[in-house]
């Protein structure tokens, strides 16, 4: 059996929520959203396949983006995939929960002895 | 939840139309790919280096194809498939081990099953009443002695009863079927018309009698079939309403068919199949308080439970009493007992079922046990095939999944071949099964079988699956590669079967235990003397024909049947009887003796002064063909007849229990029915040797023989319905049945003969059930005792191959042979001595809550449990040796050479 590798520099389980907010701003091939995501992060999140491929194929078949082939501007085929309903929904959930928590956690490593 | 959903038709998807799938994500990672190369070499890279870069950043497509496979639930089916491919060809690769482990689990599951389907079928399924479970049954206890209840009795309880919100009654009596063909005796049920609505049976054709019988006398309802009688006689015939049927020459139509698997609740007054059932119409202007012949049914009313209906029936019984006190001694205790009707039913049963029960739990346990042994040993001999497959990438679940799936095929295996023996089983059980275990027709291989079989056989192959499983992780895997195995890991796993192994031996000390138990107190009820000869005797029962049936003629037809029998070549001595010992009971009274206070006067409440006995009518041959003998006083002679003065026999148990050793001949007695009327006094002519009555375990009851000449309609000792006929003959009984038959038949060929069979047979038959017991146990026992012998075999086996090096280096230098053995039997005799110990002490503790099933020894019998140490230590000694032979035939120098 293979050993799953652990997502480069990306917390597990927030790559859902990456790729969901990418696709949020445009419908995007797989490639796509991966530079994207280089791009955004300038550089610092840098997602390979073996993480990617397995995310795509988890979301589409929970019914949060689909994909459809269609040709790129270099007259290439490929999948883009777009947000459904549902994803668009999930998407703000998760983007609330994680603002919450990030902020706490935020506050907590910014704790000094003072606020005790 | 629609991510179900779209998981579920997604995963479909990959299963069905894998090709399309696959074909997409290939394409995708193409394009992926491309537009990699394409990106680089805008920033200028030359083509073959973008390749390269873009191949190192995506890494091995293989993988990352395999992870996105992972993603979905059907991977785990791809998994399992591939698991069930590669345990078919593993368990295929060792024939012998599988072959053998689906055995041993099938015959285990396969026997629990049976035995299992049939303790459910008699004990636990509900009877074919509605809401059978608030039905009772009532039991009148007088000292030492059950009954049913009396007429007088039933109307009380009938009028005042506020827990039940109905009560039915019923007796059964035997009647003449008049039909074209030969007259034939069967069992007639008569009902009171509230009995079927309580119950809440309706017939399934027709009506019930219906109420409107209380007004028209006895037969005014007509007859109501059983679904058996109609099929069998009147070839389930819907018109054979209204067809009239003629019993004891009383002719009434039909008017209804029971529903199929209807039975009246049985108790010891009325065993067997009704085929007819009449109205029973009690006479309420006078009824009978003494007779206690009828089984009564009540229904308990809303919000009543039984702790509830026990304390109202002993009000009732107290009422009774007061009521009519003279019906009741005063010196015995008197009960009158609520029970659920399936308790009556199945009580006698229960204990042997249980016991069968637990005997199958532990074959179960050490079948399994025993094949948990042979897939640790194969698991061994596999550890270097587990390494390779470790080396290659598959981790620990991966492993231990596929020796689960191993198990689940094995298992899977024993399960369908256990279904058969099941099948087998429950083919055969029935016909060793005593005629009288209730509920015996309906039992086969049905789907609370079936799911049984499932779920324990699902059990099994999880058990050992885990065993297997966990004997594989245990040690790590991967320096079996290099060096073989290690020490450490061969000492684990002998201590892992060490401890099957003793676990065998000790449940299978259990069982065998058990079985000697049985196997002794069956030898002790063989050994009972019944108080008479049971051999060359053939006992028949004769209705005499109708109108024969009272008065003088019936004596007539009784005389000439006898001489007619006697006259048969190879008989040598006839005598008739009301009843013969271990077919029906005779009936029973209360006495008075002259000159002490009357039966039911008070006295101290001591069961044993309770006068109380046996009522049996017989011929003056009667003490002579039976061999019973006379011990004190005379037997019967023809001037004891009619008109003559009234003389009884009483037997041994009777003249010691009242006399206490002085001469009880000459004295008198009477049977006491009620304060006003009694029987009149009768003179002790004789002692007559102790009989038993209905089954050799029982012990001998208190008895009173009279010359059958003086019984009657108006003697008070009642006549005889029907005889019954003791044959005392030179040769085998069996053969001459059919020259019994013919002689009868020329006599009168209306008469009925039938219930005819040996005395040996009735003997066999009244302990049948113990019989069944010690043969199942018994099979068991061995099964168990061979099973765990070739346990231990292959643990010596197994440490002589596995030190063969060890022992040969030492044979080098020098140790002698018995030193070696004591290296490979140490762990051996451990097992077998800490097994046997422990199997014994367990024995003991459970043979003390069977006691009941053991008739006259004690659960520690020395006997039964020395033999079953003689024989579980040759058994396990004969076991050992034979592969610790091999240690003095290992060839230092081939065995060397080899490794």
């Amino acid at each position: 059996m293979p050993v799953r590798e652990k997502p480069s520099g990306v917390v597990q389980g927030t790559l859902d929520m990456l790729i969901l907010k990418t696709l949020d701003l445009e419908p995007l091939h797989g490639y796509g959203i991966g530079l994207r995501l280089h791009q955004i992060s300038r550089g610092v999140l840098d997602v390979n396949a073996g993480s990617l491929f397995p995310a795509f194929r988890r979301l589409e078949r929970d019914g949060l983006i689909t994909g459809e082939w269609r040709a790129t501007e270099n007259n290439r085929r490929a999948k883009y995939y777009s947000l459904t309903r549902r994803g668009r929904a999930t998407l703000e959930r998760e983007t609330r929960e994680w603002e919450t928590q990030s902020a706490a956690i935020a506050r907590v490593l910014r704790a000094s002895r003072s606020e005790l | 939840m629609t991510v179900w959903l779209s998981r579920l038709t997604g995963g479909c998807r990959a299963l069905f139309a894998r090709r399309a799938v696959e074909r997409e994500l290939d394409d995708e990672l193409r394009a992926h790919f491309e537009m990699a190369v394409e990106q680089k070499m805008a920033a200028r890279m030359s083509r073959a280096e973008a390749r390269r870069a873009a191949r190192l950043e995506m890494g091995n497509l293989e993988v990352v194809k395999d992870q996105v496979r992972d993603v979905g639930w059907e991977s785990l089916v791809d998994a399992v498939g591939r698991d069930l491919r590669d345990a078919w060809r593993s368990v295929r690769r060792s024939p012998g081990v599988t072959t053998l482990a689906v055995l041993t689990l099938a015959l285990g599951l396969g026997s629990a099953t049976a035995v299992f389907t049939l303790a459910h079928g008699v004990l636990f399924t509900p009877l074919p009443y509605e809401d059978p479970d608030r039905l009772v049954q009532f039991e009148l206890g007088i000292g030492p002695d059950r009954f049913g209840i009396s007429p007088g009795q039933y109307v009380t309880i009938e009028h005042q009863s506020r827990r039940l919100s109905g009560v039915g009654a019923f007796y059964v009596q035997e009647m003449t079927l008049t039909s074209e063909e030969r007259p034939e005796r069967i069992r007639v049920g008569r009902m009171t018309a509230s009995f079927l609505p309580v119950l809440g049976v309706t017939p399934s054709l027709g009506r019930y009698v219906a109420p409107e019988a209380r007004r028209t006398g006895a037969n005014g309802g007509g007859y109501l079939l059983g679904h058996r009688t109609w099929v069998r006689r009147f070839g389930a015939d819907p018109g054979v309403l209204g067809r009239p049927l003629t019993l004891d020459g009383v002719v009434a139509p039909i008017v209804g068919v029971l529903p199929e698997g209807f039975f009246a609740p049985r108790d010891l007054l009325s065993p067997g199949d009704v085929e007819v059932w009449a109205p029973l119409v009690l006479n309420r202007a006078d009824l009978n308080w003494g007779n206690h012949y009828l089984t009564a049914i009540g229904r308990l009313a809303p919000g009543a439970d039984l702790a509830r209906a026990q304390t109202e029936s002993d009000l009732l019984l107290d009422r009774i009493g007061r009521a009519r006190p003279a019906y009741f001694p005063d010196n015995v205790e008197v009960s009158l007992t609520v029970s659920p009707v399936l308790d009556r039913l199945t009580g006698e049963v229960r204990p042997a079922l249980l016991m069968l029960i637990g005997a199958v739990s532990l074959v179960v346990l050490i079948t399994t046990a025993n094949v948990g042994g042979m897939l640790l040993s194969r698991g061994h001999g596999r550890r270097r095939e587990l390494a390779v497959r470790a080396a290659l990438g598959a981790g620990r679940w991966s492993v231990s999944r596929q020796l689960l799936t191993e198990s689940v095929l094995l298992a899977g295996g024993a399960t369908v071949l256990g279904t058969a023996v099941a099948a087998l089983l429950l083919a055969i059980l029935p016909r060793l099964a005593p005629a009288d275990l209730p509920r015996l027709d309906g039992i086969g291989l049905d789907w609370w079988a079936l799911s049984f079989i499932g779920v324990i056989g699902a059990l099994t192959a999880l058990v050992l699956g885990v065993v297997s499983a966990a004997s594989a992780l245990r040690s790590d895997l991967s320096p079996s590669l290099e060096t073989g195995l290690q020490r450490g890991d061969i000492r684990r796993e002998s201590l892992g079967r060490e401890v099957l192994v003793t676990g065998q031996i000790a449940l299978a000390v259990v069982l065998i235990v058990a079985a000697g138990l049985l196997l002794r107190s069956f030898g002790t009820m063989l050994q009972i003397d019944p108080g008479f000869d049971p051999s060359h005797l053939l006992t028949l029962r004769v209705a005499p024909p109708e109108g024969f049936a009272a008065g003088e003629s019936s004596g007539t037809f009784r005389k000439r049947l006898v001489e007619r029998f006697e006259e048969l070549p190879g008989v040598t001595g006839v005598a008739a009887a009301n009843a013969v010992p271990l077919a029906d009971h005779p009936g029973d009274t209360v006495f008075d003796i002259e000159g002490r206070p009357s039966a039911l006067e008070s006295g101290a409440r001591d069961s044993a002064q309770y006068q109380h006995a046996t009522q049996r009518m017989v011929t003056p041959g009667y003490f002579d063909v039976l061999g019973v003998p006379i011990l004190g006083g005379r037997g019967f002679r023809e001037s004891d007849r009619a008109g003559a003065p009234g003389v009884v026999i009483i037997n041994q148990q009777l003249a010691e229990r009242f006399w206490h050793g002085r001469d009880p001949v000459g004295r008198r007695m009477r049977m006491h029915w009620t304060p006003h009327r009694n029987g009149r006094w009768l003179e002790i002519v004789g002692v007559a040797g102790n009989a038993k009555q209905l089954s050799l375990i029982d012990e001998f009851d208190t008895e009173m023989l009279h010359p059958v000449a003086q019984a009657g309609p108006n003697t008070g000792i009642g006549s005889m319905a029907t005889i019954m006929v003791l044959i005392r003959t030179t040769a085998d009984p069996t053969a001459l049945v059919e020259t019994v038959r013919h002689a009868a038949a020329s006599l009168d060929p209306r008469v009925p003969v039938y219930d005819i069979r040996t005395m040996d047979q009735r003997v066999a038959a009244s302990i049948a059930q113990p019989r069944l017991t010690l043969v199942l146990v018994g099979a068991f026992s061995l099964v168990s005792l061979g099973l765990a012998a070739i346990a231990i075999y292959g643990v010596v086996a197994h440490a002589v191959n596995q030190r063969t090096t060890e022992l040969a280096i030492r044979i080098a230098l020098g140790a002698r042979t018995g030193s070696l053995l004591a290296l490979v039997l140490g762990r051996a005799w451990r097992s077998g001595v800490v097994g046997l110990t422990a199997g014994l002490a367990a024995a003991v503790a459970c043979a003390r809550v069977f006691r009941a099933q053991f008739y006259g020894i004690d659960p520690t019998d020395p006997v039964a449990i020395g033999a079953v140490v003689v024989t579980v230590s040759a058994a396990l000694l004969v076991a050992i040796y034979l592969p610790a032979r091999r240690v003095s035939a290992v060839d230092p120098i081939t065995a060397l050479r080899v490794s």
